[in-house]
């Protein structure tokens, strides 16, 4: 049920993604990077490939907020970690129709970065309460701000902050 | 008013369970809507255990965040130590002596089975039979007082760090480990006879709670929960770390996805613990426990990311770094929240006593949730 | 009745009330011994010898706390239930036949008088969990309801059954007429039937329900504290204790046993070495098993119980007549 890893990089291919395939002590790890709009096909072809999600989390960077899902296979050592960023609002489209395990990841999220998640059913706070619900307190302060290019390291799937 | 909206009024309850409740294991909060003794609706209300581990990861240097590691989830907090230990050993392309890697295991293994343990005395106080924990504590006792030996701790054992453990484990510990790999294994049929066999536990557990492959896969839920499924996902096996694939074990695995097969898969997976740490111990080898190691870690600015098998399913550390000394981001992704997230789609319609025994069933710890 | 009567009753009512006070005292502290050495521990051992004056203290601390009374909750009833609880435990206690000549009143239909007052601990559950203003104490007086009035149908066709063998309801005579047989070896499955039904009753585990701590945080009980708390304990264990009596007046003989010096009034010994036997199976089921569930509870009761005692009454019924039919 679960595509090999080169069937998986024809089909996100397709989805204008961007590439980069490592062996690390756990087997293949693919980072990819999409366009948000290319999100929801790129999951599609994951879920369809059989891979279970692991977490979906976001990193404040300048000048959009990152958003990094990781999937990974449950019969081979296959990791694939999905990255693309939020637009100039904090609105990014939701996994949860087609995973309902992102549904309390995505509310984490807001929680900590105030990402809104378009279609997502129920966007209450899960782990601040009431009264915190618009701290966000994972932003980071404007002096420790870092851009997308100062974190890339030689990671080709991660661009000079541009703005998909 | 009608008929049938005056018995709706009068039959539907929405009942608070916990935060402060014996069943929940940890501060978590149910709210429930309820018809007589059926739940209609379930709502998890997390939080009451927040820490802000996350935030602390971005506010000191990396190697201070062993400290954090073992509290995030306290029952087993050996594999997330060893996650984050083997995430900057991959960052920073340390190279772990092999004693240390076997020490790592054997106390990764014994670890486990106290958490296992724990559960199971847990989870029959929950069906209402009183003394199956303390045996169950008994047993315990034995394996926590081998791990403060070594550790220095009886519960968040601090003993991973970047290149190694921070102590050695003398040779009258590793007979006393030996001594205890061969009375639990004789323990097994005392849990047999009370538990496993009794008929009362077995109406309580057969057939409740099934998890379909699917739901499970759906929601990311690993560990025994996956397994009790029948689906053989292990991360020990599929994508070996540390050493694990020197040594011989099984995975069980349930067939029903029921409460007795996630406790049945929990028993079996004591027994494959006692197996490797045995196995680890003949073939221990000797030298030093700790490589050395740069003063200030500066990882290369890029992200890493490292998964173990913790004793409740997949724990995968995910970090970003910036070159500087001071991590840019951490993701901890606790095995619980999946666990916990497909809670409210199992449980439409259950009776309340079944509830407490799935909830029971699925080994959660709340603070690992909340972070 | 003539005042010697008089004096005699009063006397003896006095006497059953502390006896059941130290009932519950020894029950307690028998309890918490037995629980621990089940469990690999030891129990109560700081107060006094082995932990012997635990209960005492116990109840000394629990009679100085102060009773709460939620403000939402019925005054009134709140404060009424554990004397109601406490009422219909003592008075079958009168009709007890200790030994020949402990025993305060006989009444020709003592059985029957037994029964029927026991019956009346379920209100003073009922009203514990209502009056308390508390969603889980009401399920609590729910499930505990419905489950005593399932389980009180075994009872009553297995008592039915054995005062068909004695041919009285009278508790002297059933003791009497057991003195060539135990009716435990002609009653194998009533005393059976009659012992599940019993720790149901009881609300014992593993049919604790009605004050399951892992579901409902001790259910009925939750808002009682101090004495009203001690009452309630005190009415279970004396409940526990009639129902252990009951049987063995029912199938154990009463008591018969090998004869002493001052026998009418020191065969009340084996009467209660009997009596106390049973107590410890029930301590010992108690803390052994999980507790059932529910609906499970009710069907066993509906489904299994019941046809049982029915089948058992049927079967009793024929052999007493082919029984008198051959012999008269």
């Amino acid at each position: 049920m679960s595509a090999l890893p080169d069937e998986l990089l024809e089909k996100l291919q397709a989805c204008d993604a961007r590439i980069k395939s490592t062996n690390p002590q756990q087997g293949s790890l693919l980072h990819v990077r999409v366009t948000r709009t290319a999100l929801k096909q790129a999951a599609t072809i994951l879920r369809d490939a059989g891979l279970y999600p692991v977490f979906m989390t976001a990193v404040h960077t300048d000048p959009h907020i990152a958003l990094v899902y990781q999937f990974a296979a449950s019969d081979r050592p296959l990791r694939v970690l999905l990255a693309t960023t939020a637009d100039k609002g904090g609105q990014a489209p939701s996994l949860t129709p087609l995973f309902p395990g992102m549904q309390w990841h995505e509310r984490e999220a807001r929680d900590m970065f105030g990402i809104t998640f378009e279609g997502h059913p129920d966007m209450r706070p899960l782990i601040m309460c009431d009264e915190d619900r618009d701290l966000h307190p994972l932003l980071k302060d404007p002096k420790r701000l870092k851009t997308l290019a100062q974190l890339k390291g030689d990671d080709p799937a991660i661009t000079d902050g541009e703005a998909p | 008013m009608t008929n049938s909206e005056t018995e709706a009024r009068t039959f539907r309850m929405h009942v608070n369970l916990g935060p402060q409740h014996p069943s929940t294991h940890g501060v978590l909060h149910l709210e429930l809507e309820m018809y007589g003794e059926y739940v209609l609706g379930i709502d998890p209300v997390l939080g009451y255990g927040h820490r802000m581990h996350e935030k602390m990861a971005e506010t000191r240097p990396w190697q201070s965040f062993f400290a954090n590691t073992p509290r995030i989830d306290y029952a087993c907090s050996l594999p997330h130590s060893h996650c984050y230990a083997s995430l900057l050993e991959q960052a920073l392309d340390i190279e772990v002596p092999a004693r240390a890697r076997s020490l790592r295991i054997i106390t990764s293994e014994l670890n486990r089975i106290t958490s296992h343990l724990l559960w199971v005395g847990a989870f029959l106080l929950d069906l209402g039979a009183f003394t199956p924990i303390l045996y169950c504590f008994d047993d315990r006792e034995q394996a926590v007082d081998i791990l403060e030996h070594i550790t220095g701790n009886r519960l968040t054992h601090a003993y991973m760090c970047a290149g190694g453990v921070m102590a050695d484990a003398d040779d009258a510990i590793l007979r006393k480990t030996r001594k205890f790999i061969q009375r639990m294994r004789g323990r097994f049929q005392i849990y047999d006879r009370l538990i496993t066999n009794n008929i009362i536990f077995v109406t309580r557990t057969r057939d409740i709670g099934i998890i379909t492959p699917d739901l499970a896969r759906a929601y990311g839920a690993t560990g025994p929960v996956l397994r009790g499924s029948g689906v053989p996902c292990d991360i020990r096996k599929i994508a070996p770390y540390g050493g694990y694939d020197d040594f011989e074990f099984d995975v069980p695995l349930g067939s029903n996805g029921d409460c007795l097969d996630r406790y049945s898969v929990r028993l079996q997976e004591m027994r494959q613990s006692l197996n490797i740490i045995e196995q680890a111990l003949d073939q221990l080898p000797g030298g030093p426990v700790r490589a050395k190691v740069p003063r200030k870690f500066k990882p290369a600015p890029g992200h890493y990311s490292f998964s173990v098998e913790g004793a409740r399913g997949d724990v995968t550390y995910w970090a970003v770094s910036d070159g500087s000394e001071i991590p840019y981001r951490l993701k901890i992704r606790s095995a619980c929240m999946a666990n916990l997230s497909l809670f409210p789609e199992l449980c439409q319609g259950m009776l309340l006593a079944d509830l407490i025994s799935t909830l029971g069933s699925l080994d959660l710890v709340i603070p690992e949730i909340d972070r | 009745m003539d005042s010697e009567t008089t004096i005699r009753i009063f006397i003896s009512v006095v006497l059953v009330a502390g006896f059941v006070f130290a009932n519950a005292t020894v029950m307690g502290y028998l309890e918490r011994k037995l629980a621990g050495h089940f469990q690999r521990r030891l129990g109560p051992m700081e107060v006094g010898w082995h932990g012997i004056l635990q209960m005492p203290i116990d109840g000394i601390k629990l009679l100085g706390k102060r009773m709460l009374i939620p403000k939402q909750a019925e005054g009134l009833i709140f404060r009424l239930a554990p004397v109601i609880s406490l009422s219909p435990v003592l008075l079958p206690l009168m009709v007890i036949p200790f030994s020949p000549a402990l025993q305060v009143v006989d009444m020709k239909v003592g059985l029957i008088f037994v029964l029927a007052i026991e019956a009346f601990g379920t209100i003073a559950v009922f009203l514990a969990g209502w009056s308390s203003n508390n969603k889980y104490a009401m399920m609590g007086a729910l499930r505990s309801v419905a489950q005593n009035i399932a389980y009180e149908i075994p009872i009553l066709m297995v008592a039915l059954s054995v005062a068909l063998l004695a041919r009285s309801f009278s508790l002297r005579e059933i003791v009497m007429s057991q003195a060539a047989l135990w009716f435990i070896v002609l009653q194998p499955l009533g005393f059976l039937i009659y012992m599940v039904a019993g720790l149901s009753e009881c609300n014992r585990a593993p049919f604790d329900l009605p004050e399951a701590e892992s579901e409902l945080t001790a259910g009925y009980l939750t808002e009682y504290s101090g004495i009203a708390f001690s009452l309630f304990m005190i009415a279970e264990y004396t409940h526990m204790f009639i129902i252990c009596c009951l049987a063995t007046v029912l199938f154990l003989g009463g008591w018969q046993g090998p004869e002493l010096p001052w026998a009418e009034y020191s065969s009340a010994i084996w009467f209660l070495i009997k009596a106390y036997g049973l107590m410890f199976c029930m301590v010992w089921v108690r803390w052994t098993f999980p507790r059932v569930r529910y609906d499970q509870l009710m069907n066993f009761a509906w489904k299994y119980l019941i046809p049982f005692a029915l089948v058992n009454l049927f079967v009793t019924a024929l052999g007493v007549y082919i029984y008198e039919k051959l012999f008269s």
